[in-house]
């Protein structure tokens, strides 16, 4: 509670997202990445809105990012990949149907602007119109 | 040394700092053209990142640093009347710093070793999977320990300089012990404290005996010592990672190094810079600058002691602010990082009010060129430190983090408009009393306007590229997208800055012929 206020949590859905939710999140999403590569459980990782959705992102080897773009290229969220032995977990719930990218958002070596996954991940609404 | 070499000495750190400034500025120039997809058969990845490792330690350490150290080894012993320290080491650190600029720029420049300023482990040491010369990493670890060396030397002359009595004065003179207990006792009110708690009566703190530019100075210079401290030290730890490749048998393993450790200790000193000298010395330049070129009093000088000494204390505990996107990272740092960097905000504001005070109760003042380039300076520190504090939010950070808007309108208009115009104050401030003569009053607007606005230009269009998502580091070799137009007017700022940097150098090559700078630089045997 005392952190919520004291990072004006209210306001802004990332920081509610990482304090409030008690809950269990409903989904988890286990995401590797290794030698420049997300390697994705499934293509596209779909995804219901509407519900926190854990994502946990393991670096095989080097530093990286995971970020999440609108199709517009808006930035969603994104967290850093710190490699072993750390594990980086973020939960998120997506308010908007639709397909997103994922983007390393860290450099890591020149090969780094080519970490980029197109409709990664496919929110489906949750009374099914999408 | 006497007044005439010091004057050389400031007049040589002051003319490789601009060399460097330049060359900085066409590796910008150069960066800017490649994200916007052109000179691609010029230069690839490899070449890009290469360059953007070099540019910060160019454009830091090669102009701000040097710079500075130009002008405290000239302003300190003018402030207090007395001499510097150490002659030997005074130039010992100018060379150390030069020889460790170009160890880097040119280990960077041949081999394409890209590992970027931020050094994360184990991107510098990775170098079989990202496929570094193992060679690279061992010049480019020695670079930054001679700079970080160097900047040690310079730190310890200026202690020396401020804490001890002239040298050959007497034959006991006290040693470095002294020293080191004398500015931690000055510099965070210890002696004040311990008056306190024996409850002496009316006790003045030592830093009262200073004048304020010196107490900035020695502040300053506490959380830029640790800055070399640790990356000096993370120099130190990629020579000896690379040699312990080399030689067979011998190799420490990467994993020996836990990368959120790393990152944090990392973080730690490298913020310090921000703090001791993008804060704490354009403060104490300003606390200078404005009560000289007004002749008056700085207003709430008593206030402006404390409010040094508190940002000393805050940026010790900010570096955290970098690392909100680290979820592994304790809750508890990131609510530390993100509270103290407030306080940051708080001694900012404080700084810029005093000084806005001391120009109100001036009038009518005649704003002449270092006047002028303060004014706008304080206006890049406006702009950048409130960008700053808006990123510098836990919840914000999930998308400002690694965007342009980072190093865009915080990190370059920071460095661009905020510190780079206060130094160039203190040049067109210090120009007549190390050279006789005064630059051009209308070249200096000309130059002023031409930086300013290229530079405001510059970080804002960056800034809203990051608003929309565009990352910092990031090359986006299949098209701009939304970002483009921002990044067309980013080089257009960019163009605008380098413009006013060449009206400068006309200015002063119209003042000073080259041929006598030149035989200034190198009247001193060493």
């Amino acid at each position: 509670m005392i952190g919520n206020i004291l990072m004006l949590s209210p306001l802004l859905p990332s920081a509610r997202y990482a304090f409030w939710i008690g809950e269990k999140p409903a989904l988890n999403i286990t995401i590797e990445v290794g030698n420049y590569e997300f390697i994705l459980p499934e293509k596209p990782i779909t995804v219901p809105a509407g519900v926190p959705v854990e994502f946990v992102v393991r670096s095989a080897d080097l530093v990286y990012g995971f970020g999440v773009f609108r199709k517009d290229g808006l930035m969603v969220f994104q967290m850093q990949v710190v490699p072993p032995p750390y594990v980086n977990r973020i939960i998120w719930v997506f308010d908007e149907p639709g397909y997103y990218d994922i983007r390393s958002t860290e450099y890591s070596g020149p090969r780094h602007p080519y970490m980029y996954v197109p409709d990664a991940i496919h929110v489906v609404g949750s009374e099914g119109n999408e | 040394m006497n007044d005439e070499e010091r004057k050389i000495l400031s007049i040589r750190f002051v003319v490789f700092s601009l060399i460097f400034l330049a060359l900085a500025g066409i590796e910008g120039l150069l960066m800017r053209f490649r994200i916007l997809n052109i000179l691609t058969e010029f230069f690839d990845e490899k070449h890009f990142y290469s360059m953007m490792t070099a540019h910060p330690f160019v454009g830091v350490y090669g102009w701000a640093y040097m710079a500075v150290m130009g002008a405290f080894y000239f302003l300190v012993p003018y402030i207090l009347k007395k001499d510097i320290y150490s002659k030997r080491a005074a130039y010992a650190s100018f060379w150390l710093v030069l020889i460790g600029v170009l160890t880097v720029w040119t280990t960077t420049f041949i081999t394409h070793y890209a590992p970027l300023y931020t050094l994360y482990w184990p991107i510098p040491t990775a170098y079989n999977i990202i496929g570094w010369d193992i060679h690279s990493i061992l010049f480019f670890g020695l670079g930054v320990t001679l700079i970080l060396g160097g900047v040690l030397v310079f730190f310890a002359n200026m202690f020396a300089t401020i804490f001890l009595p002239p040298r050959h004065t007497d034959g006991a003179s006290p040693g470095a012990w002294h020293v080191m207990t004398e500015l931690l006792v000055t510099a965070f009110n210890l002696d004040k404290i311990k008056a306190k708690i024996k409850k002496t009566p009316e006790y003045t703190a030592k830093a009262f005996n200073y004048p304020v530019f010196v107490i900035a100075v020695f502040r300053g210079c506490v959380d830029t010592t640790l800055n070399a401290f640790v990356i000096g030290g993370v120099g130190l730890l990629l020579t000896t990672f690379a040699f312990s490749h080399i030689i067979p048998g011998a190799a420490i393993p990467i994993t020996a190094v836990d990368p959120l450790i790393y990152k944090n200790v990392f973080w730690w000193g490298l913020d310090l810079i921000a703090d001791g000298n993008v804060l704490i010395f354009t403060a104490g330049t300003w606390y200078l600058l404005v009560p000289l070129v007004l002749n008056r009093k700085l207003y709430g000088e008593a206030v402006v002691r404390t409010v040094i000494l508190a940002d000393l204390v805050v940026s010790l505990f900010v570096w955290n602010h970098h690392m909100l996107a680290d979820t592994p990272q304790p809750i508890v740092l990131q609510i530390q990082g993100q509270i103290f960097t407030w306080g940051e905000l708080v001694t900012m504001g404080l700084t810029i009010f005093v000084v806005l005070a001391t120009i109100w109760f001036a009038r009518p003042v005649r704003y002449n060129a270092p006047l002028r380039f303060i004014l706008a300076s304080i206006t890049g520190y406006a702009v950048g430190g409130l960008a700053g504090i808006i990123q510098a939010n836990y919840a914000s950070n999930r998308f400002f983090h690694n965007t342009q808007w980072v190093i865009g309108i915080h990190g370059h208009i920071q460095l661009l408009v905020g510190l780079s115009l206060t130094i160039f104050a203190a040049i067109y401030a210090l120009f007549p009393l190390l050279t006789g003569k005064t630059l051009d009053e209308r070249l200096a607007s000309l130059h002023l306007i031409l930086w300013t606005v290229g530079g405001l230009v510059m970080g804002l269009s960056m800034g809203l590229a990051g608003t929309l998502g565009m990352l910092r580091r990031t090359l986006y070799p299949m098209g701009l997208g939304p970002y483009g137009p921002y990044m067309f007017y980013a080089t257009v700022g960019a163009l605008m800055l380098a413009l006013g940097f060449i009206v400068f150098l006309v200015n002063i090559l119209k003042t000073v012929k080259i041929t006598d700078l030149l035989k200034i630089i190198f009247s001193s045997k060493y």
